[in-house]
């Protein structure tokens, strides 16, 4: 009898500790290769479209499918398939940090990543949740390692017709667990104060609006705010803004600070997290260096870029916001999912955002991935879309990652300050 | 000529806008970038006696931006503008009788607004040439914001500040004192391009250089309207005599200036580095908390002006008066027949008349002209402003102590002599300025949300502010500014911006209301941007005052609503 009540004590016992373990186990969906027919070769055209139009659906995100065949449809672009290449997705540093670190980090009861120190947090991720550490913005964001300067030009669409366009300089700086540019690790100064990340704009076109400064120090904690001030021009000084900004479009585009990174919200306790799927698309391959950003004209590829494309397998994670205050109700997002030891470094490639009656409204991602032969990923091209109103808005540019890096980083401080805004006011 | 080449740079470069296809344009490997912009705004006053066009300014503007070294920059801003309804409306009789005269002052400008060097040597940063510096917190009145002037001859303060204010020739040095708290200190010096606000009144310019936007009379000026029997030496009136109450023996300001019984001048304006006319100011900023403070501190010279008697007129005639008349020590008050109290001007009468054996008319030995100057006294402002966000809302903060505001001070109360007695009391006691502190206060929010029942696409920007000004060690014959108005120890004001974009960011509507509690009086901007393409913005708006008549800043614009249209081409 006490054998047998020691029996049950032990199922119930290894039960309650593998039962979980098996559930986290489970959350990583079986990987499905594409087997169609859409292979290097081929190129999607405005006369075949239709045709691949159901594999297409099978290996795009449904707002690309929506961007993609207006683009190929109308003439202004074809989609080259062309064989997956791995180039360096990731730098010496960061993928030495990452073994160092792997095993460190862990995720708490309301979601917030502790232990950290550097790296990709989980380099084999169990779950939802910790493919999302892996791929939140503080820690490996999508465009950017430890700072970067970048030019860019925003336009906007209404359909294929081109409406107008806006140019910003853009630089940001992360204060924690930087691998690449010096100075190395936390910058005491900044994560004592609780301070993760630092970013600054300024708009140099058109002239409404030229002059324009904003700053923004992000806080890793999960509930504090940013601090965000702007210069602006019309009044002629330096402006307070409220956290709500992150949500509200920038000068008429498609773009809210939210959506950076294909998701830059911060996460909390109320999110869900769930891993959807593991299978392959269509995604555009990564351009490495200036001299190969691919050619865009919007007079003749309208709101589409012209890139070749490559089949890549991504997981599919869903994240459901549970805030009926938020702009969406959830969030898609299609993380690479090459393995860190065959050349993957976990890159966000897409971001779709549903309403608060669940219908499809904005998405964002990559259109030309960039990098430099060190393995600093940035972009060269993005797009932003407005799903319900088919309005779009091109990022084209190029950082500093493949231009002048020896000249421009480690970028100065006295950049992310007031008296820089100050500096830079017009 | 000068308008003939205004005009046709304006019309080349609008037609030639086109020929930009992005904004702008940039030479030298982008070391030198142009931009700009073109407009056309007209305006339709609806107050007033008969609804008129009354403006049709047409504004070229040319942004200059060089950068000579990575830490050295050059900017630079001309604006040229034409203002076409002198011209277009030239054969109106109602035009030539109302605002006609101002042609030569605001027909046509044009000038090199702004020029600037920016210099960074390590942790300073430096600013040097012709510039805006912007302190504060507050929109839409000033508290800190008191280094620039204002230009407020057309449509008052309703235009963007930024296009209004008068820049100045300063060095500007900031040092950055921590990145890790923002913190900063700016120090300013005015080596002595001291500028004053500009706006019209009668007394400044005639009825016949009245403009659209000119404000009334001072109402220190219409006291000053004579009724006393003297004889006129020269001018139209020459030989009358001037014995009653009624016209035209009872003479306006401008009458008198056209008489030359009144004399108004300015003040110099000083000489370029002139160090005594220095102006002087610093700024210390910080975050700490959450909360960003600055501490501000400027000396220099008030930026509207302090009328000051400069001599001549009826001056010291209550002191000549025998002491048995005057009360005593009182020159104020004729007391000959116990218990009765009579006004000096009354004993005037009596004086001239000979009443009193010293006279007749010995009072005018004192002679015409009556000779006032509007001074610009310096000043010193002590400040400090906060902001502070708490989730959707950012908390604003603004308090401005003016340690030494110079007003004028009137003899007595409105309630007694409206005519010469006034001022002649006033210059007896010789000193028609009073030094009073007074402290400005604004507490604003700023919020924004998204509403999406009426815009499922972009945020309301809601901003409100409440002020109030108090003076302390108040005194009833205070008055303050060109208008000479009468100002209240405690005033109250609240404004509330609200504004959103529709249409992905292409129809952008707005409105701001202020209100003047103290005077209860209005002002309302209602307008609406549309931002189709690249380079054209056309707005149309409204300006709408209400409030009580001879009240500044409203109430005196009561007649003065218009609608306007303005085309805007940028590049």
């Amino acid at each position: 009898m006490i054998k047998l009540k020691g029996a049950h004590f032990l199922t119930a016992f290894l039960m309650g500790i593998l039962f979980p373990v098996f559930l986290g186990a489970t959350e990583l969906p079986t990987y499905q290769k594409y087997e169609g027919p859409i292979k290097p070769g081929v190129v999607i055209t405005k006369e075949n479209w239709d045709k691949y139009l159901p594999e297409l659906q099978k290996l795009l995100p449904p707002a690309k499918v929506k961007w993609m065949g207006m683009g190929v449809k109308e003439g202004l672009v074809t989609m080259p398939i062309v064989k997956t290449t791995f180039p360096l997705a990731a730098t010496k540093n960061q993928m030495e940090a990452t073994r160092k670190y792997a095993g460190t980090a862990r995720v708490a009861a309301n979601n917030d990543l502790l232990n950290w120190v550097a790296g990709i947090p989980f380099p084999e991720p169990k779950n939802g949740l910790e493919v999302a550490w892996n791929v939140y913005p503080l820690i490996l964001r999508a465009v950017s390692t430890d700072e970067l300067l970048m030019n860019m030009k925003f336009l906007l669409f209404k359909g294929t017709k081109y409406e107008k366009n806006f140019t910003m300089d853009y630089i940001n700086s992360k204060c924690r667990g930087r691998m690449d540019i010096p100075p190395l690790g936390d910058m005491p100064d900044f994560t004592n104060r609780g301070i993760a990340f630092k970013e600054s704009l300024v708009i140099t076109e058109p002239n409404e609006v030229k002059g324009f400064v904003q700053l923004r120090i992000r806080y890793w904690e999960i509930n504090k705010a940013d601090d965000s001030y702007a210069y602006i021009p019309a009044i002629r000084r330096v402006r307070r803004l409220t956290g709500a900004d992150l949500t509200d479009p920038l000068l008429g585009s498609d773009c809210i600070p939210d959506d950076y990174d294909t998701m830059r919200q911060k996460y909390d306790s109320r999110m869900k997290f769930r891993l959807l799927e593991h299978r392959d698309f269509l995604v555009p391959r990564i351009y490495v260096g200036r001299e190969n950003k691919p050619a865009y004209d919007y007079k003749k590829h309208g709101h589409c870029f012209q890139v070749e494309w490559e089949i890549r397998p991504h997981w599919v994670l869903e994240i459901m916001l549970n805030d009926p205050d938020y702009a969406y109700s959830k969030r898609i997002i299609y993380v690479d999912a090459t393995p860190v030891d065959q050349g993957g470094s976990y890159r966000v490639y897409y971001g779709e955002a549903y309403d608060q009656k669940g219908r499809l409204w904005r998405a964002n991602g990559f259109a030309a991935p960039a990098a430099n032969k060190e393995g600093f990923v940035c972009l060269f091209n993005w797009a932003y879309v407005n799903y319900q109103t088919d309005h779009y808005t091109l990022l084209d540019g190029y950082p500093s990652y493949v231009k002048d890096f020896d000249k421009i980083h480690p970028l100065k401080e006295d950049a992310f300050t007031i008296r820089g805004m100050l500096q830079r006011a017009r | 000529m000068k308008r003939i080449g205004l005009v046709f740079a304006l019309v080349a470069l609008w037609l030639g806008g086109s020929a930009f296809s992005a904004h702008g344009f940039t030479l030298l490997d982008d070391k030198l970038s142009i931009s700009g912009y073109v407009q056309n705004q007209s305006s339709y006053r609806v107050g007033g006696d008969s609804d008129q066009w009354v403006s049709s300014e047409n504004r070229l503007q040319v942004e200059i931006d060089a950068k000579l070294h990575p830490n050295v920059s050059l900017f630079g801003i001309f604006r040229g503008t034409y203002d076409a309804i002198y011209d277009l409306r030239s054969d109106s009789d109602q035009w030539s009788r109302d605002y006609a005269g101002s042609r030569e002052d605001l027909s046509t400008e044009y000038e090199m607004r702004e020029l600037y060097m920016d210099a960074t040597l390590g942790r300073w940063d430096f600013r040097i040439g012709k510039q805006q510096v912007v302190w504060g917190e507050t929109d839409g009145l000033r508290l800190m914001d008191i280094i620039n002037p204002l230009d407020m001859r057309r449509q008052f303060i309703t235009r963007d500040w930024r296009d209004i204010r008068i820049p100045l020739t300063m060095v500007k040095a900031t040092y950055g004192i921590s990145t890790q708290h923002n913190a900063f200190l700016e120090l300013l010096w005015n080596p002595g391009d001291v500028r004053r606000d500009k706006i019209y009144f009668d007394t400044t310019l005639s009825d016949d250089h009245k403009s659209p936007w000119t404000i009334s009379n001072p109402p220190l000026f219409e006291k000053m309207q004579i009724d006393a029997p003297i004889v006129i030496a020269s001018g139209p009136l020459a030989g009358v005599p001037l014995t009653t109450t009624a016209p035209p023996f009872l003479l306006d300001t401008p009458t008198m200036r056209q008489l030359g019984i009144l004399n108004v001048a300015e003040e110099d304006t000083p000489s370029w580095i002139n160090v005594n006319k220095s102006e002087f100011g610093a700024r210390l900023g910080g975050e700490g908390g959450g909360w960003f403070l600055t501490l501000n501190y400027w000396q220099g010279f008030s930026k509207s002006p302090v009328i000051k008697y400069d001599g001549g007129g009826l001056l010291g005639i209550g002191n000549l008066l025998p002491a048995d008349f005057i009360g005593g020590t009182n020159p104020d008050v004729f007391v000959p027949f116990p218990p009765g109290q009579l006004p000096t001007n009354t004993v005037i009468g009596a004086y001239l008349a000979g009443a009193f054996g010293v006279g007749p008319y010995t009072a005018l030995q004192q002679p015409f002209p009556i000779n006032v100057r509007l001074e610009y006294p310096r000043e010193r402002v002590i400040g400090f402003t906060f902001n502070k966000p708490t989730g959707l809302w950012v908390w604003r903060g603004e308090f401005a102590t003016y340690v030494d505001k110079h007003y004028n001070i009137l003899g007595k109360g409105d309630d007694w002599s409206p005519y010469i007695g006034v001022l002649n009391n006033a210059f007896v006691r010789g000193d028609m300025i009073a030094e009073k502190t007074m402290q400005a206060s604004m507490l604003g929010f700023d919020y924004k949300r998204l509403i999406t029942w009426l815009n499922p696409e972009k945020m309301f920007f809601v901003s409100g502010q409440a002020f109030l000004h108090h003076i302390f060690d108040y005194d009833e014959e205070l008055r303050f500014g060109p208008y000479s108005q009468k100002p209240r120890e405690d005033s109250y004001a609240l404004s509330l911006l609200v504004n959103t974009e529709y249409h992905m960011g292409r129809i952008c509507p707005e409105v701001l209301v202020v209100y003047d509690a103290a005077a209860t009086g209005w002002y309302i901007k209602p307008r609406l941007e549309f931002k189709y393409g690249d380079h054209w913005r056309p707005e149309i708006g409204a300006l709408v005052f209400t409030g009580d008549q001879y009240e500044l800043p409203f109430g005196e614009l009561n007649n003065n609503d218009e609608i306007y249209v303005r085309l805007k081409y940028q590049f």
